[in-house]
């Protein structure tokens, strides 16, 4: 497996929102390409049926809730791990990028 | 020449009472952040749970639109960076939408055209966020709200042929009764794809239109933009791919600002969400409780020789069709068609009331329907007795009686009052006999005034030309 690229580095980084210096850039290029060789061992793994490899960690499936609600979290409940609110909104640094 | 062709993303908020991947109460709130869950906040550590009325709702949908329902089912995390969804990802059906192949039929000055779905999947609804001056504000309501986005393929050619699809998508879905399909309010919004080729040339290169607030600014939005890009290749300049949004003011499209990196969701399958199987026999459950379609309602109505006016004024408001089905089959039901689609709507719109919020008992609008049918009473006798019966209820016949009513058909008694008044109107006679049409027409309005609207007018009328012609 190939490592990754500055370039590809840079592109995910900028999908994140995330600014890297020189050095970060290389250190992750670095630290990703051994992530994804890893991954690689997984994928070079025997399996015969395909439909035998599970998307969820669980053998599990089918498990729904029964369009059932429970009660709203309160206002200070929500406004606790929030850095900043504005009377009853959650308040983040402008975004303004569709 | 050249071609338009469009295609049409549409985001349909379903009405479940619980959200879609956890039990945050799907409802509208005027106050921000009262309908939240640590779930729908993306807090670490959450484990989504899929509701099961979404996938119930999602096969109903699938089945209107004519659509092979998957019978394996996972979930994908579609992966950016933006505050109206904290956790970083969205959960949706890329890989195994609910539904796909499907259609919507539309008929166009009699021609019917079938438009392709692609792809009918769900997902969930991302927060809310308002742009002040300096900062986002984000209203977590909506968060996890379930979605229904529904794809066609580019086989729309024109911007009525848009509005119809979309008229018809919105109908099918009212019926079903699983979302309120309001554009106006968002419980559905509409994005459009739209590029313009040559005939014979592959397609031209396409334009995404989003912010779209109304059906017919659908239309709006789509003419517009076949004519500018029509303009900017006859001036040879070079057509980008983009998304627009409508701006309802200058009834224009705006060039958004666009990421130059451009959109890499980075879609994988979301470990969080098991296996979902759909078996024949839950399908079946679902479609025995399918209510009957519009389109379907529409060719009995047809055949039971409604007009097309009062068959797409009964349909277009679907409590007011509940009613009519209920109904039309004890009574005539091309008078009932008629007394709702003009009498009942025009006090509607009079009183800016709803359909739901008139007291129509069933027994009362039953009884005018065959005295009318019977012509106990004339039309415009129906017409005065309608808003008394809408505002006050009651007895229907009690209330013909105090109103003194009843039309009388009685020929003998009709006779002494034709008599009376022809007797009183000699110069009529004598216009009459030198062939003048109006003279009968004074004396018909006498012979009713003489009544107080009670005659039987086309018995009167009768009565009349037999005893003017043998005098």
């Amino acid at each position: 497996m190939q490592g990754l690229t500055s370039e590809e580095v840079e592109h995910v980084a900028d999908l994140a929102n995330l600014v890297l210096t020189e050095e970060e850039k290389q250190k992750f290029s670095r630290q990703l390409s051994d992530i994804l060789a890893d991954i690689d061992k997984i994928g070079a793994a025997n399996i015969e049926e395909e439909s035998k490899i599970l998307i969820a960690p669980t053998e599990n499936h089918d498990l729904y809730h029964n369009d059932e609600t429970v009660e709203s979290l309160k206002k200070e409940e929500i406004e606790k791990n929030a850095n900043k609110t504005s009377g009853d909104y959650i308040s983040v640094p402008k975004a303004l990028d569709d | 020449m050249l071609i338009p062709t469009i295609g049409i993303e549409i985001h349909v908020e379903l009405k479940s009472k619980g959200k879609v991947f956890s039990k945050g109460k799907n409802e509208f709130s005027t106050y921000p952040n009262t309908n939240v869950t640590v779930l729908d906040l993306g807090y670490p550590g959450i484990l989504p749970q899929l509701n099961k009325e979404v996938i119930n709702m999602g096969i109903a949908a699938s089945l209107a639109f004519h659509a092979e329902i998957a019978k394996e089912m996972h979930f994908d995390r579609k992966n950016y960076f933006y505050p109206d969804l904290p956790k970083g990802y969205q959960i949706t059906q890329q890989k195994t939408p609910i539904g796909s192949n499907g259609y919507i039929e539309i008929e166009r000055n009699g021609v019917k055209k079938k438009i392709r779905i692609e792809r009918l999947h769900i997902e969930e609804d991302t927060c809310k966020s308002i742009h002040t001056e300096h900062a986002t504000l984000l209203n977590f309501n909506r968060a996890g709200v379930p979605l229904i986005e529904i794809v066609s393929k580019p086989d729309i050619e024109s911007a009525e042929e848009a509005v119809l699809y979309v008229e018809k998508l919105r109908e099918t879905l009212l019926y079903l009764g699983i979302s309120d399909v309001k554009i106006e309010e968002g419980s559905m919004r509409c994005d459009v794809n739209v590029s313009v080729h040559e005939d014979g040339t592959p397609f031209g290169t396409k334009v995404e239109i989003k912010n779209i607030g109304s059906i017919s600014n659908v239309g709006v939005a789509i003419n517009y933009e076949i004519k500018r890009q029509t303009e900017m290749l006859k001036n040879n300049v070079k057509i980008v791919e983009e998304t627009r949004r409508f701006d309802d003011k200058t009834m224009t499209t705006i060039a958004m600002r666009t990421k130059e990196t451009g959109n890499d969701y980075r879609y994988f399958p979301e470990p969080d969400l098991p296996y979902i199987h759909v078996n024949e026999a839950w399908i079946k459950k679902i479609e025995e409780k399918m209510p009957i379609m519009p389109e379907v309602l529409r060719e009995i109505y047809q055949k039971l020789g409604i007009n097309e006016k009062n068959i797409n004024a009964i349909l277009s408001n679907k409590k007011m069709c509940d009613f009519y089905e209920e109904m039309r089959k004890n009574m005539n039901p091309i008078i009932l068609s008629n007394l709702l689609t003009g009498d009942i709507i025009s006090f509607m719109n009079k009183n800016s009331l709803e359909f739901e919020d008139i007291k129509l008992e069933k027994n009362n609008l039953g009884g005018l329907v065959e005295a009318l049918e019977r012509n106990d009473i004339s039309s415009k006798q129906g017409k005065e007795i309608l808003p008394i019966l809408i505002t006050e209820g009651g007895d229907y016949n009690t209330l013909i009686n105090k109103l003194g009513m009843k039309q009388i058909s009685d020929a003998d008694s009709l006779l002494e009052l034709v008599s009376k008044v022809i007797d009183e109107n000699p110069e009529s006679v004598i216009d009459f006999k030198a062939g003048k049409d109006r003279a009968t027409k004074y004396l018909m309005g006498q012979i009713m005034k003489a009544s107080r609207g009670q005659a039987n007018p086309a018995l009167v009328n009768k009565l009349l030309i037999e005893v003017l012609e043998n005098l």
